[in-house]
């Protein structure tokens, strides 16, 4: 369970977040929906605590401090709007995480990676092609590839579907919908991702208008 | 032979045509052409006096206090082109010139005698030389890391989400600023004596010294130059990254100058 409580972010002199009151229960499919400019993806950096704020912010009834801010990061998947400039190939895009020191204990799935690949619509001879060659839409899923891999029970998706196809979004939809143990907050345009999501929460100027706490 | 002074007032004057051609373009820098050309005149003027004093003292105290000054200046010089905030930046970036510059010091025994280099004939200029174009390296590197890590910290960010260490994270953004800062001599490496004889090599040969020689120490000192770009632009953002960058990754809202942010930081 995360919980933002009375949360305010000011960034020059601009009040970007003001009194937001936010809980995620375990296994909450949550769209977050907003104008551009609402405070979405800042809302969704103070969950990660990247972004500085007043007011708390729990996990499990814990105050976040140093001392378990990076354990929780670990916990929590996020995909932003990005394209990482990445030159090698596909399989050696998908093998980043591995090599990180907290992810020694990790084996990469082999089978896990051959069911999404499948599931997210790619054909296998991907994994040979340059990153850099994917076309947008390719890249967006196999970041989602690469993160839904380390199976984390939080993720945090910032318009994860924006480049794709329907057929494609609905994919995605139900990977990350599909899995009633797994937390998610999304910001997203998409109805399909309203259709599938428990809740909706509304922002607005920095306010939460509908479904906060 | 030697320039008098009204000769070189009248070269001046040639500075006219470029000032027409930026009226002619509308471009808004006529003030700032005037403004840095008087200032390097007034600043070469005060340096060569001090430089006239310095040699005939020839103190190595007063030398050693000279370089800690243009250390000082120059790593100054670095954070205000770079808009890094003074106050959370200086004692970082400092110990990292440091650093480069003593190394680069004790290196050019390698080529020169003591005696000899560390008179301040030799000491001063080439120390000058070398600092000169660290501080070009710095203000490429830092500015690229921090642009580069502000703007792209959504991908930052992902790398942190997927296991990444603070280090393991900042690793793309460090390589591409070092790189950037790197380019520009491997390039001018490349291209030298083909496309530009260097400043330094041309004022020896105007100097009267044999081509070889000039050569010699050319050679040195671009050596010099691309070791001491690459440690500091390196060393300056390692040590850059203490007081911006906790331990868990979390950026500093306000390393840029002019960027303030209410809040609190994580909580200890």
């Amino acid at each position: 369970m995360i919980q933002l409580e009375h949360v305010k972010v000011v960034k020059q002199d601009t009040v970007i977040l003001q009194d937001i009151n936010l809980t995620l229960y375990k296994g909450d499919k949550v769209l977050l929906k907003g104008d551009s400019g609402s405070g979405k993806s800042t809302l969704i950096k103070s969950l990660l605590f990247f972004e500085q704020f007043q007011g708390r912010l729990l996990f499990n009834g814990q105050e976040i401090t140093v001392k378990n801010l990076c354990e929780y990061r670990r916990q929590s998947g996020y995909i932003g709007q990005i394209t990482p400039n990445f030159n090698e190939n596909v399989w050696d895009f998908l093998s980043i995480p591995y090599k990180f020191k907290s992810n020694k204990a990790l084996t990469f799935d082999f089978q896990q990676m051959q069911e999404l690949l499948e599931k997210l619509n790619f054909d296998e001879a991907v994994l040979d092609k340059r990153f850099s060659e994917l076309s947008g839409g390719e890249k967006q899923r196999m970041l989602i590839l690469q993160m839904l891999l380390l199976d984390k029970p939080i993720y945090l998706l910032d318009e994860v579907t924006s480049a794709l196809d329907k057929k494609n979004i609905q994919s995605v939809v139900s990977l990350f919908t599909g899995d009633k143990n797994k937390t998610i907050l999304s910001i997203s345009h998409n109805q399909e991702w309203e259709d599938h999501c428990s809740r909706v929460i509304e922002l607005e100027k920095g306010k939460i208008v509908m479904g906060g706490d | 032979m030697k320039i008098s002074y009204l000769s070189l007032f009248f070269y001046l004057l040639l500075l006219l045509i470029p000032i027409a051609i930026l009226v002619y373009l509308k471009l808004k820098i006529v003030r700032s052409v005037i403004v840095s050309f008087t200032r390097m005149i007034v600043q070469l003027a005060f340096v060569g006096l001090y430089l006239e004093y310095i040699f005939k003292l020839d103190n190595p105290l007063i030398n050693a206090l000279w370089i800690l000054i243009m250390i000082i200046v120059a790593n100054q010089s670095i954070l205000r082109q770079t808009g890094l905030r003074f106050k959370i930046f200086f004692f970082y970036t400092f110990p990292s010139h440091i650093i480069t510059m003593v190394f680069s010091f004790v290196t050019f025994l390698i080529v020169l005698d003591m005696g000899t280099f560390f008179s301040a004939r030799y000491l001063i200029p080439i120390g000058g030389m070398v600092m000169g174009n660290m501080l070009r390296g710095n203000i490429v590197s830092l500015d690229r890391f921090y642009h580069s890590l502000t703007q792209r910290e959504e991908e930052y960010i992902y790398y942190i989400s997927l296991g990444a260490s603070k280090m393991e994270a900042l690793q793309p953004f460090i390589s591409e600023a070092v790189k950037s800062a790197l380019s520009p001599y491997i390039a001018t490496a490349a291209t030298m004596g083909l496309v530009s004889l260097p400043g330094m090599m041309t004022g020896q040969i105007l100097g009267g010294a044999s081509p070889v020689v000039a050569i010699q120490y050319q050679v040195m000192i671009l050596v010099a130059i691309f070791v001491a770009s690459s440690i500091s632009s390196f060393l300056g953002i390692l040590f850059s990254i203490i007081p911006s960058i906790d331990d868990c990754g979390s950026i500093r809202r306000d390393i840029f100058l002019g960027e303030t942010t209410k809040g609190t930081k994580v909580r200890r």
